[in-house]
């Protein structure tokens, strides 16, 4: 793991150790030891599911990544490849293992264990992208329902289950592993033009390579604003936000958005490696810094052309706060990138602007000149230290 | 552009590692860099052209500092031994933005990419050894810059490459400064050649 993770895993600790000391949680589990199991098992496959669609494209980066192809072509049969990737993997399922907790079961190490295991042989199959890799997925989502509905009547069946998931767990690798050996046809979208200035250039590359490498993540810069536009209309008809409150929940929505940014900068940063800033290449940092602002912000136009409308009868100054917090987190998210430039860890760049994006938010709500002036020194600051953190690392001896 | 390519007193120090201290002054022409394997021809062109930052010394290309003023660097081009453009480019995308960056954005590079036999749809990642190689090549020349730095430029070049190599060396030869590695022979005679040795210095000051 990486060190650079540290602080965000150390902040989710302590917030997980307040929230334990708020939540109910005896009461929780006795309200849910009395719900229907049907209905609680079929709540837990869907939650492991979403979990699963969500962890394709990490897991397939991570199995894809130029570092490891010198390993494809040596002698490593799936099953050992198995006993490489399934822990970690299966790390991913702590909240899965968390929620387990929460389920009426004596043992509920051995049930986290076991929901777990079917989850990694779930995103293992799921991630190669194939029809038997699908079924695999959904049978063994299937079986994880069914071990948490096993704990009302059946407590034998989820050890059984286990078993049965790590004798599945070799061929759901392989299924994944056979597919690096295909050659496959790349989807090539282009920009139309070519670029007519150094700022367009860098703009223009960085772009490419989110549509040509990571095309999801662009993709999901278009999901937000429909539910943000709809609940935000909703709250405003119904007279739950009016005046200041408007400001508060369109910066919410804002800050919903800010790990769209904040996942593009860490592809990028991944993706790129030196060449994200290459020193050689005629540009100012600052200009640098810059470029990747204007990318940051094409991604959160449209939820703040959403939240925009949605709050627009409330005047000007919510717009222009609005504006400057979508320019303020992508700046903290350019300043994060910047930070961690060299950082072989891309993860920790979304981590850290995920903290920042939510003290953005913060700010928004001060009073209206405040909110403003504050939002300005945050985007003109971030991008200054921005520009030096990559001046910085330009020609470092390495 | 009449200055040079000018470096005083160049040392890049690793823990257990050092090249220089160079000192050159070289003007119009062909300059061929040669030495072993190891001696620092790679780690002395990456510090000439700003990519790494030398601990001693100053570099002046063209009157400007590669390292501090970024302006300055329009007027090189450096093709690396090791491609590292990145692959999702395709051949026309990576030197129509090479030319845009150098403030050159209407160069016009179909008729280098043809000579060079490149297709212009061809995604770097795709492309074979030679031809991400002719490509480095080719996104050196965009803008047309006045100084090139070219790292074993013949290396996984075939025989069309080497001539058209050879033809380009002619014509550069009287309007700009191309400093190029190889530890072989260059396929023309260089205007100088300079030895480098492992930790050893370096001077050359033939053209003031």
């Amino acid at each position: 793991m990486s060190l650079g993770l540290l602080p965000g895993w150390t902040l989710l600790a302590f917030i997980g150790v307040q929230v334990k000391d708020v939540v109910p949680w005896p009461e929780l589990r006795q309200s849910l030891s009395a719900g229907d199991p049907v209905q609680m098992a079929l709540w837990v496959s869907a939650l492991a599911l979403t979990m699963a669609l969500l962890c394709i494209l990490p897991v397939r980066s991570a199995v894809y990544a130029p570092g490891l192809r010198g390993l494809w072509r040596q002698p490593i049969a799936a099953p050992q490849w198995g006993l490489v990737f399934a822990p970690w993997v299966m790390l991913a399922a702590l909240p899965l293992a968390a929620v387990s907790g929460l389920w009426p079961h004596p043992h509920w190490v051995s049930q986290a264990i076991v929901w777990s295991a079917l989850w990694t042989v779930a995103v293992m199959g799921l991630a190669s992208l194939t029809l038997h890799g699908f079924a695999i997925g959904l049978v063994a989502i299937g079986a994880l329902g069914l071990a948490a509905f096993s704990m009302w009547s059946m407590p034998l069946l989820a050890p059984a289950l286990a078993v049965a998931a790590l004798a599945v767990l070799p061929v759901s690798v392989g299924l994944i592993w056979e597919r690096t050996r295909r050659p496959t046809r790349r989807w090539r979208p282009s920009l139309p033009g070519r670029p007519f200035a150094a700022f367009d250039a860098m703009v223009r590359r960085d772009l490419l390579c989110l549509l040509r490498s990571s095309p999801g993540v662009l993709f999901a810069s278009l999901i937000p604003p429909i539910p943000a536009f709809i609940a935000l209309v909703a709250l405003r008809n119904e007279g739950v936000i009016a005046g200041p409150a408007s400001v508060g929940a369109g910066l919410i929505v804002l800050g919903f958005t800010s790990p769209v940014v904040g996942s593009a900068f860490a592809t990028l940063s991944d993706r790129l490696g030196p060449m994200l800033d290459p020193p050689r290449w005629p540009m100012e940092p600052f200009a640098r810094a810059l470029a990747l602002t204007v990318l940051g912000e094409m991604l959160m136009l449209p939820t703040a052309l959403a939240v925009l409308a949605a709050v627009f009868p409330e005047g000007m100054s919510v717009g222009l706060r609005l504006v400057l917090a979508s320019s303020a987190i992508s700046a903290v998210g350019v300043w994060c990138l910047a930070q961690n430039h060299g950082n072989p860890e891309p993860g920790a760049v979304a981590s850290w602007h995920l903290l920042a994006a939510l003290l953005v938010c913060v700010i928004g709500t001060l009073p209206w000149p405040w909110s403003v002036v504050v939002l300005a020194a945050v985007v003109f600051g971030a991008l200054s230290d921005a520009a030096n953190a990559l001046e910085r690392s330009r020609g470092r001896v390495i | 552009m009449n200055e040079g390519l000018m470096v005083a007193g160049l040392v890049v120090r690793y823990p257990n590692f050092r090249v220089g201290p160079v000192t050159l002054s070289l003007g119009v022409g062909i300059h061929h860099l040669r030495g072993d394997n190891g001696c620092g021809k790679t780690t002395l062109l990456r510090a000439l052209c700003g990519d790494l930052r030398a601990q001693e010394g100053t570099v002046r290309i063209g009157g400007f500092d590669p390292y501090n003023q970024p302006a300055g660097r329009v007027h090189m081009g450096f093709a690396p031994s090791a491609p590292d453009l990145p692959g999702f480019w395709t051949v026309d995308e990576a030197w129509q933005s090479l030319a845009a960056l150098r403030g050159r954005p209407d160069w016009d590079g179909q008729t280098a990419r043809r000579s060079l036999g490149l297709p212009g749809h061809l995604r770097l990642d795709e492309a074979s050894a030679g031809q991400r190689h002719r490509a480095e090549l080719l996104a050196a020349l965009a803008g047309d810059p006045y100084v090139l730095l070219l790292d074993e430029p013949m290396a996984h070049l075939d025989g069309r490459g080497l001539n058209l190599l050879t033809t380009w060396f002619g014509q550069w030869r009287t309007n700009r400064i191309v400093l190029v590695t190889t530890h072989a022979e260059l396929p023309v005679k260089a205007d100088s050649v300079l030895e480098l040795r492992a930790g050893e210095p370096l001077m050359h000051t033939g053209w003031l």
